[in-house]
């Protein structure tokens, strides 16, 4: 498969008050056309910032400290905003985790849509308009003719998920990165927007990174599956390998704390304790004073990402080459 | 679970509708949004009642009305038999501190600039509780309540993780010992096992506390895990309302059975068979005639498209309206 995104060595650094520090550290990895990436991890490990960094909308405190980000051969990471405004929506496109945020409280949804229509392609205003019209029909938002002249705050939780989703779609953009799309979602309704992603995949050969908390939701749709862990990969490989034969103690100990639907479970399973913060990281593995398996060069220094074969990835003392019996 | 032969609940026939202005300036008309069309359910004392259905079918508008942060168009809602619609606002200062609410986005719930000793305190001076000692105190409770250190109280909620901050939401909530607590998607922000950790506290406080749930959510693993029954709801109506296994092992309404079966499986390569929905999603606003679901619905008939079915008892407390479920 052709690679169309590549990040090479990726950090993300913010600042907060006085305090500098790093909030994603050394990342990399690729998407092939028409692939769907799926990224996974405790909440904070930095999906939602990775993803910003790559289309270039990072937080104001926050800045690319490290790496290189390339699309289609061209290094994107050191372009001019206004440059990067070409490459947003047409060849990249995101949904946003936060939908209320995202939409503009002051502009109706039409207005907002146009925008994104506008800059990209075509089309008369008219045409804009049904084009509109269209796409809220397609991700099954009712009375869109009505609703394109509302404003944000009309709308439930779900509508404006929709709508961010209607926008992201909107010019059939290259890579299309979707950060938690469906989590407002009913499961019927997330069923049809997965099958919409889908046809846009196959018409357009659209990439998809995708990033969920719905372990289901990878299971389904993706094809390869990066596992992030305070702020770093700890584990990369495809979706089968995930599931089948987790090698990560996180990944292992993440996938037994999913609530099972067949089977009555008195409490559920979970990872004791909490990620580090950013601002002070432990030297040795980050995972080391949560995981069972932990053994003392845990603690003292950190692991690789180590490849075990062309297609997986794993960072962890317990794979390291010296540390494998046999 | 230990269920009081008395509701501490009931809500009867209730309705809300909104009145928005659509169409263009000048030729503006008025629309009536029936987000609650007509609601009934009660909730016995130590229960969990969990309430799911499609995104935007009027879940928070009824827990908002509840809580009375919006006034019901017509209904009835009985607190400990008291009808909480007839109350002066006086009145209803008394008892909103026995109803509290846990908001879904732990991010926007709690104000930046407050420390987490004042947003716990805010609820217990709103109410009039206790001295300014025995709130510090109450504060430090409240945290190890909720498996925090005490030492956090100084700290600002942006220095804690999602599932610390949902922590701090479920304390500043239990701050008034309340009786009744509205979970709304209390969990759909969080990854696998900081939910996990947060459902199995919330269980634990229920034990302990002796409260009752109103929880809403659209993840149905979660709901079936943590719920005694479960309302399903489309389009302003509960369609259908059973004890949770019953409900997930006989699903009655075809709405059910198509949200049941499209809950994304975490294995890869399942094939499961999946009723994926056709059809228009109705408009709130012109609601269809006969049943709610009609237009999508894979087994509608004839009748089903011109009279309301019954809400009705099919055995062992298992509701549901439908003219063809048996
Ligand atoms: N603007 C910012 N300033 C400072 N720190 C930030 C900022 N945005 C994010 N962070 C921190 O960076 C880390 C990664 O955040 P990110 O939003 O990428 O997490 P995430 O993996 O998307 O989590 P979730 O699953 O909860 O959405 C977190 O520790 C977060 O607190
Ligand atoms: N202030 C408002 N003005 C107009 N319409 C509103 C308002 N609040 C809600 N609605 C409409 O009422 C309906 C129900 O909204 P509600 O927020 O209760 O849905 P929900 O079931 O909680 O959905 P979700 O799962 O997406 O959160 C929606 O059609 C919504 O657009
Ligand atoms: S490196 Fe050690 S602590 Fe880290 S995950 Fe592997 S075994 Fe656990
Ligand atoms: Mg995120
Ligand atoms: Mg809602």
């Amino acid at each position: 498969m052709d690679s169309i995104l590549q990040l090479h060595h990726v950090s993300v650094s913010a600042k907060v008050g006085n305090e500098k520090f790093e909030v994603v550290k050394d990342v990399s990895f690729h998407v092939g056309k028409g692939e769907t990436l799926g990224i996974v991890g405790e909440s904070g490990c930095g999906k939602s910032i990775t993803a910003k960094s790559i289309i270039g909308l990072l937080p104001s405190n926050a800045w690319l400290s490290g790496g290189d980000i390339i699309l289609n051969n061209r290094e994107i990471s050191s372009l001019k905003k206004r440059d990067m405004r070409k490459i947003q929506g047409k060849e990249i496109a995101m949904i946003f985790q936060e939908p209320m945020a995202s939409l503009d409280p002051v502009y109706t949804i039409s207005e907002q849509l146009a925008e994104m229509i506008k800059n990209h392609l075509k089309l008369t205003r008219s045409e804009i308009k049904n084009y509109s019209i269209d796409l809220l029909e397609k991700v099954g938002i009712p009375r869109a003719k009505e609703i394109l002249n509302e404003f944000p705050f009309q709308l439930s939780g779900g509508m404006s998920q929709r709508i961010m989703i209607a926008m992201a779609m909107s010019c059939k953009p290259e890579i299309l990165i979707a950060d938690e799309p469906t989590t407002a979602l009913d499961v019927t309704i997330q069923a049809q927007i997965m099958d919409l992603m889908g046809d846009l995949k196959n018409e357009n050969q659209t990439s998809v990174i995708l990033i969920t908390h719905d372990m289901g939701i990878v299971a389904e749709f993706c094809q390869r599956v990066i596992v992030m862990y305070a702020g770093e990969i700890v584990e990369e490989a495809t979706v089968e390998q995930i599931f089948n034969d987790p090698k990560h103690p996180y990944t292992q100990a993440l996938l037994k704390s999913i609530p099972r639907i067949d089977e009555r479970q008195e409490s559920l399973p979970y990872i004791e304790g909490s990620v580090p913060s950013p601002r002070s990281m432990p030297k040795g593995c980050r995972f080391a004073d949560r995981c069972p398996l932990a053994f003392d060069q845990c603690f003292d220094q950190e692991p690789d990402l180590i490849s075990i074969n062309n297609q997986y990835k794993v960072r962890c003392w317990l794979y390291e080459k010296s540390n494998r019996k046999g | 679970m230990n269920v009081d032969s008395d509701p501490i609940l009931t809500v009867h026939h209730l309705k809300k509708y909104f009145t928005i202005k659509t169409g263009q300036i000048g030729r503006r008309v008025s629309t009536n949004i029936h987000s609650v069309e007509d609601i009934s359910f009660n909730i016995h004392r130590g229960e969990t009642l969990g309430i799911v259905g499609e995104s935007g079918c009027g879940k928070s508008t009824t827990a908002r009305m509840i809580i009375r942060l919006l006034e019901p168009t017509s209904g009835e809602i009985n607190f400990e038999g008291e009808n909480l619609l007839e109350k002066s606002r006086h009145e209803m200062r008394k008892i909103r501190k026995d109803i509290q609410m846990v908001f879904q986005d732990p991010f926007e719930s709690l104000d930046p600039r407050m420390k987490i000793s004042a947003i716990l305190e805010e609820p217990m001076k709103n109410f009039n509780l206790y001295n300014r000692k025995q709130r510090k105190q109450r504060v430090a409770d409240l945290l190890k309540e909720v498996g925090l250190s005490s030492a956090y109280a100084d700290r600002y909620p942006n220095e804690f993780s999602g599932g610390q901050r949902q922590r701090i939401g479920i304390a500043r909530a239990l701050a008034s010992h309340p009786k009744l607590l509205i979970a709304d998607e209390p969990v759909s922000a969080l990854d696998v096992s900081v939910q996990s950790q947060v459902l199995n506290l919330m269980k634990g406080l229920q034990k302990k506390l002796d409260l009752t749930y109103l929880f809403i959510s659209h993840d149905l693993s979660v709901v079936k895990h943590f719920c005694d029954r479960i309302a399903v709801m489309y389009l302003g109506r509960i369609v259908e309302l059973s004890e949770a296994e019953q409900l997930f092992k006989h699903p009655r309404h075809p709405y059910t059975q198509s949200l049941i079966s499209a809950i994304p499986i975490p294995r890869p390569n399942t094939d499961k068979k999946r009723i994926i929905l056709q059809g228009e999603v109705p408009d709130p606003s012109n609601p269809p005639e006969g049943c709610p679901f009609h237009t999508r619905c894979p087994v509608a008939m004839e009748i089903c498209s011109k009279s309301l079915p019954e809400f009705i008892n099919k055995g062992n407390e298992h509701f549901v309206a439908c003219h063809i479920a048996t």
